[in-house]
């Protein structure tokens, strides 16, 4: 069974026509990449995944692990096993990292019935994950994402993701604003979480990431709609050609 | 790396006001009204000297010269002190207690249900570390510990003990910090007071566990009118609790309690309330008004005292721990949390007045706003001729949960000395739409999610609450603010 | 209203109410029994005081009265009129929200003379408009009266100036009254260098319509007591006012300002910077008010109140505060008082500067602050030299 199955998604922004029929399927261990240029719609896919109600879908179908994402509230779907890795990151400010996550990591244990950490479970569990992203003890005692450059604020993200072990992880445009050395020790951390069951959807403009995280499929997006579909070698046709050649009759 | 346990979030669910259980007893109860017969009354009911007494009418008297305050930003319809019940005791089965037996059942399954440990067994089993002064409406049912304090000379029991068995500290101290004259409801507070607590802490002495009262209003129709007095004489150390509960009714009940503390040379006191009043339901009907004085004084040199409080409950708040800093070096601090929502109204601050040389005040207010709700901070800084080199800094923040509620800010800056410094800063803030939705991506759901941020909001107060304190005050937060998004 | 009207109702008012007193909670450490206990003298005479132009226009005001001869309007361009407000009446004279406080009051019901500016849509003057008041007659109450219009997307900047002749004691008791319409520009500057035995009052009110853009910035050196209402009405969506000031006290001096900003409507911004020095026996009363009505959604205040003490006997009482029922809103409001920093001073004595020219450099850049917001180099000028002067 399909872990995402996504059939005829429209969405609209503020009143504007976004998505204008998306359709993508995405099997346990699968990693899908998205490309498209700025505007085509790319963020806003992730966003009405992650059930951001700014984002307004207005048709289509979304399934998730067998439950339908409209039933789901935003918190439901990240309990559910959906995480999305944000393009900005928002700063909470007087929230320790560490007390959020604990707070996060025992919602989604306790959907899935499992224990809640004591503190002591939870600082091993720290101390495991924190090797994915080597993500400094000094960022985990401050305030959520406050006062973090844009690497850390990236890295953040991915080790969030270690600490809730998704079924499927979003990355939205986690590359932006990286240098070459933390664009690979996020990729790397990315890639020790991939699991045989594990799902990835990557979307970005460049198609730098992909040669770190190697996807298995490509998708472009133009304006709302996924225009092509194929292989890894797909992003590398892109980065020859560009998006012009997809842009249909719009242009872009 | 100190985790705070955050079990609190489970109980969020918890919608009712879960102390607005009604106990069903028997008291001994003066018919209402109030006249100098009545002051006399209650202090002939409670065998007291007769400088108390005289001390008492002539409150009285004062207090029939006044009239109540109008400058708070808090509106209520006025109080008919005449259809008020001034005296309200439980019926007890001998005079006084001699030990926990001769407690009524009814009411040690009242402090049960509010988990306050009153049990001496508990002692021996090691469960409680908290010495607890109990005061039921308006007497003190029950001292735990009072054995083991007295080892080392603390004296801590109720304050019609203390006129009793301490009367020359009673006449020493009462009133030299809130001289019965002070305001219109310490005033009526000084004619009728009925009991409270009362805390000496000798020279030299830690007190070796935290100290705490726990208030409950329970009979309808009664005003509730406490006094505490705490006095550190040279060198002693004690953190002080204080709760506060009151069953669910539809009438509003006064609560106007008196607090004073003496700090002597070297002296510290850590004063700690959390507040949790009934506030009314959210059309605003019933709950208590809570118009309270509490004032410190810190008399010799390098003492301190820290006020602490987290006040969530009661229709309306009305009160302004103070310090007087007299003694040279001396510190006082204030940190609060106030919590609004639905109809509730709080104007609550501080005051603190730089008369010593070198003293030191530090502010932390936190307002938060929900409903229908006003939340005003309003704070005096003075600092008089006297106080070479004074500093103070403040910090008052307030936070607002929907666009029906208001929080206001009022600071007070008095500067008579030119040595001094003094820093005042406000901001306000709203829990952000992008912010709900990340914790949402994270798995914390609404509720939860502004539980966390308003947590993150009041940490800088609720670090200096001891813990069992701190992780009460938690819960309150997130019970306050039930409902109050979406 | 015809104006005999509005004389009549406000001097009914001023009747029944009188003076106010320190137990009304706005003029609590103010005390204006002096005021009230003094019989004014109604005799007038033309001033000797001289005065030097900021600008190519101006008008001179003897002893509140508006004199011809030495003033300046000619070549003023079209769509800009300017002269006495007895010539010119316009309707919303006295919509004032404040028409009750008994200043207001005694100014509307007798009011002699005082200014009337008056630009057309659209219509941008470079120069400034200088409105002189000099006074030099002792035991006198001059009650002036000024009225500045601003039409739509038009600039102005006008600056009044106040100057008496040391040691004259006398009543000056100044009402401004400016509408700001639709994308206008409007500076307005007040350079107070009263007697130091008179008394000074004055109430500035400035309605802003849709993105206006208004400054208000005042400058306090003279008087013996005295006191500035400020109050901004953001009426119009999208549009800023500033209100800065200085106010540098020293003797006996008591000097209380009070500002009042009421964001009524969404998207407007307002920043209020106010720094004070005290010296000798000063006494300075900051109270800065920024209402933030319900609908004012997107309301950005900002409001700071910094106080420099010089002297063992100075006072100063600072209320900074916010009151707001708005929740999409980034507020803030400072206050601080203290002394000159020592470290600084200490690291310009390793420097070379001794701690007199250091004290002086320090409370110069303290004071400066102020000034750099000033947009008028005129005005910015002028006054440098005065702060410089009142240092020395």
């Amino acid at each position: 069974m399909a872990l995402l199955d996504i059939k005829n998604l429209h969405a609209n922004v503020a009143g504007n026509k976004i998505l204008k029929g998306i359709n993508l399927t995405i099997n346990p261990g699968e990693v899908h990449a998205i490309m498209g240029p700025n505007g085509s719609g790319k963020s806003t896919l992730a966003n009405v995944l992650a059930g951001n109600e700014i984002y307004e879908k207005t048709q289509g179908k979304i399934q998730f692990d067998g439950a339908d994402l409209d039933d789901l509230a935003a918190h439901e779907r990240a309990r559910a096993g959906l995480f999305l890795a944000f393009q900005y990151p928002v700063e909470i400010a007087g929230i320790s990292n560490m007390y959020f996550l604990k707070a996060a990591v025992n919602a989604v244990r306790e959907h899935r019935g499992e224990e809640q950490l004591d503190a002591m479970d939870f600082l091993d569990l720290i101390e495991d994950k924190k090797q994915v992203v080597k993500i400094r003890d000094d960022l985990l005692g401050r305030a959520v994402n406050s006062g973090f450059s844009g690497g850390e604020k990236k890295r953040n993200e991915i080790f969030q993701m270690a600490m809730l072990e998704p079924k499927l992880g979003i990355l939205d445009e986690t590359d932006s604003g990286l240098d070459i050395d933390a664009l690979r020790i996020v990729s790397d951390g990315v890639n020790a979480l991939r699991t045989p069951d594990r799902s990835f959807l990557v979307i970005t403009h460049y198609q730098r990431l992909l040669d770190y995280i190697v996807p298995d499929f490509v998708h472009v997006m133009v304006s709302g709609e996924i225009v092509k579909s194929g292989g890894k070698e797909l992003a590398l046709e892109l980065e020859n050609d560009g998006y012009a050649s997809w842009a249909g009759e719009e242009g872009v | 790396m100190k985790i705070k346990d955050e079990k609190s979030f489970d109980e969020l669910t918890d919608k009712e006001y879960k102390y607005g259980f009604v106990t069903d007893i028997e008291t001994d109860t003066l018919p209402p009204g109030l006249n100098e017969g009545i002051v006399r009354e209650i202090s002939r009911r409670k065998e007291e000297p007769e400088w108390l007494t005289e001390w008492r009418v002539k409150a009285y008297h004062h207090w029939t010269t006044l009239t109540p305050p109008e400058w708070a930003k808090v509106e209520f319809p006025p109080i008919d002190y005449q259809a008020l019940s001034y005296y309200s005791a439980p019926k007890q089965k001998i005079d006084a207690p001699q030990s926990l037996d001769d407690i009524d059942p009814e009411l040690l399954e009242t402090y049960k249900k509010l988990g306050i440990p009153l049990g001496e067994q508990e002692v021996l089993a090691g469960v409680a570390t908290v010495a607890v002064d109990a005061v039921f409406d308006s007497v003190s049912v029950a001292t735990t510990f009072k054995n083991n304090l007295e080892d080392v000379g603390i004296i801590f029991g109720s304050f019609s003990d203390a006129v009793k068995e301490h009367p020359e500290l009673v006449k020493k101290y009462l009133g030299t910090v809130v001289p019965y004259k002070d305001n219109y409801y310490a005033t009526l507070n000084s004619a009728v007071f009925s009991d409270g607590s009362f805390c000496y802490i000798p020279k030299g002495v830690r007190c070796p566990m935290e100290l705490s009262t726990y208030f409950r209003i329970n009979a309808a129709n009664t005003g509730q009118f406490e006094r505490t007095l705490l006095i550190a004489d040279e060198g002693a150390y004690v953190s002080y609790l204080e709760g506060c509960t009151a069953p669910q009714r539809d009438e509003n009940q006064l609560h106007a309690a008196v607090v004073e503390l003496i700090a002597h040379k070297d002296a510290q006191i850590k004063y700690s309330t959390v507040q949790n009043w009934y506030p009314g339901n959210k059309e605003g009907k019933g709950g208590i008004y809570n118009f309270v004085t509490k004032r410190g004084h810190c008399r010799g040199d390098n003492s301190k005292i820290s006020w602490t409080q987290v006040e969530t409950g009661s229709a309306i708040t009305w009160k302004y721990p103070s310090c007087i800093l007299k003694g040279d070096n001396s510190v006082g601090e204030f940190y609060s949390v106030a919590v609004t929502n639905n109809m509730q109204q709080a104007d609550t601050g501080t005051k603190m007045v730089h008369v010593g040389k070198n003293t030191r005040s530090t502010i932390i207010s936190k307002g938060i706003s929900a409903g229908k709700a006003q939340n005003t901070y309003r704070g005096m800084v003075k600092v008089v001729e006297t106080a070479e080199n004074a500093r103070n800094y403040s910090q008052c923040d307030s936070m607002l949960i929907g666009d029906r509620c208001g929080a206001h800010t009022f600071p007070y800056i008095d500067i008579n000395n030119p040595t001094a410094q003094v820093e005042h800063e406000a901001t306000t803030t709203k829990i952000g739409e992008d912010q709900i939705f990340y914790c949402n991506q994270r798995g914390l759901d609404t509720e939860e999610a502004i539980s966390l941020i308003v947590n993150g909001f009041c940490k800088e107060v609720f670090k200096e609450l001891p813990m069992e304190f701190a992780v009460e005050a938690q819960k309150l937060l997130g019970i306050s603010l039930e409902g109050s998004v979406g | 209203m015809e104006l005999q009207q509005l004389r009549e109702t406000a001097a009914a008012h001023f009747k029944a109410d009188g003076f106010p007193t320190t137990k009304d909670e706005r003029w609590r450490f103010t005390d204006v029994s002096r005021v009230a206990n003094t019989e004014f003298s109604t005799e007038w005479k033309a001033s000797n005081l001289k005065f030097k132009p900021l600008g190519d226009y101006y008008l001179v005001f003897e002893n509140g009265k508006l004199s011809s001869e030495k003033s300046k309007i000619d070549g003023l361009p079209a769509g800009v009129k300017v002269g006495s407000i007895m010539d010119h009446l316009d309707p919303r004279l006295g919509q004032l929200s404040d028409s009750q406080s008994a200043f207001v009051a005694a100014n509307t019901a007798g009011f002699t003379d005082g200014a009337f500016i008056e630009i057309a849509d659209g219509v941008s003057l470079d120069s400034p408009i200088h409105l002189i008041y000099l006074a030099d007659l002792d035991g006198a109450a001059f009650h002036v009266r000024n009225f500045i219009s601003a039409g739509k997307a038009s600039h102005v900047t006008v600056i009044e100036e106040y100057i008496g002749q040391p040691n004259t004691s006398y009543w000056s008791n100044a009402v401004t009254e400016l509408f700001c319409a639709d994308h206008s520009n409007v500076d307005h500057y007040k350079i107070q260098l009263e007697s130091a035995t008179a008394f000074h009052f004055q109430t500035v009110e400035a309605q802003l319509g849709e993105n206006v853009l208004f400054s208000n910035h005042s400058f306090t050196l003279g008087a013996a007591l005295g006191r500035n209402d400020i109050r901004g009405k953001l009426l119009g969506e999208g549009s800023e006012a500033i209100c800065n000031g200085l106010y540098l006290l020293k003797d006996k001096q008591h000097f209380d300002t009070h500002l009042f900003m009421d964001h009524a409507v969404p998207r407007c911004n307002s920043h209020e910077l106010y720094k004070g020095i005290l010296d000798e026996k000063a006494r300075a009363v900051f109270c800065g008010r920024i209402l933030v009505q319900q609908d004012a959604q997107q309301t950005d205040a900002v409001q700071s109140n910094r106080n420099l003490l010089l002297s063992r006997g100075v006072k100063i009482h600072s209320l900074p505060q916010l009151e707001i029922y708005a929740d999409d809103v980034k507020c803030t409001h400072g206050a601080t008082v203290g002394e000159l920093d020592e470290e600084a001073l200490y690291y310009l004595q390793t420097r070379g500067i001794d701690p007199k020219q250091g004290h002086a450099m320090l409370t110069y850049a303290f004071a400066n602050e102020v000034l750099d917001e000033v947009k008028s180099s005129a005005v910015k000028e002028y006054v440098g030299r005065l702060v410089q002067d009142w240092l020395e």
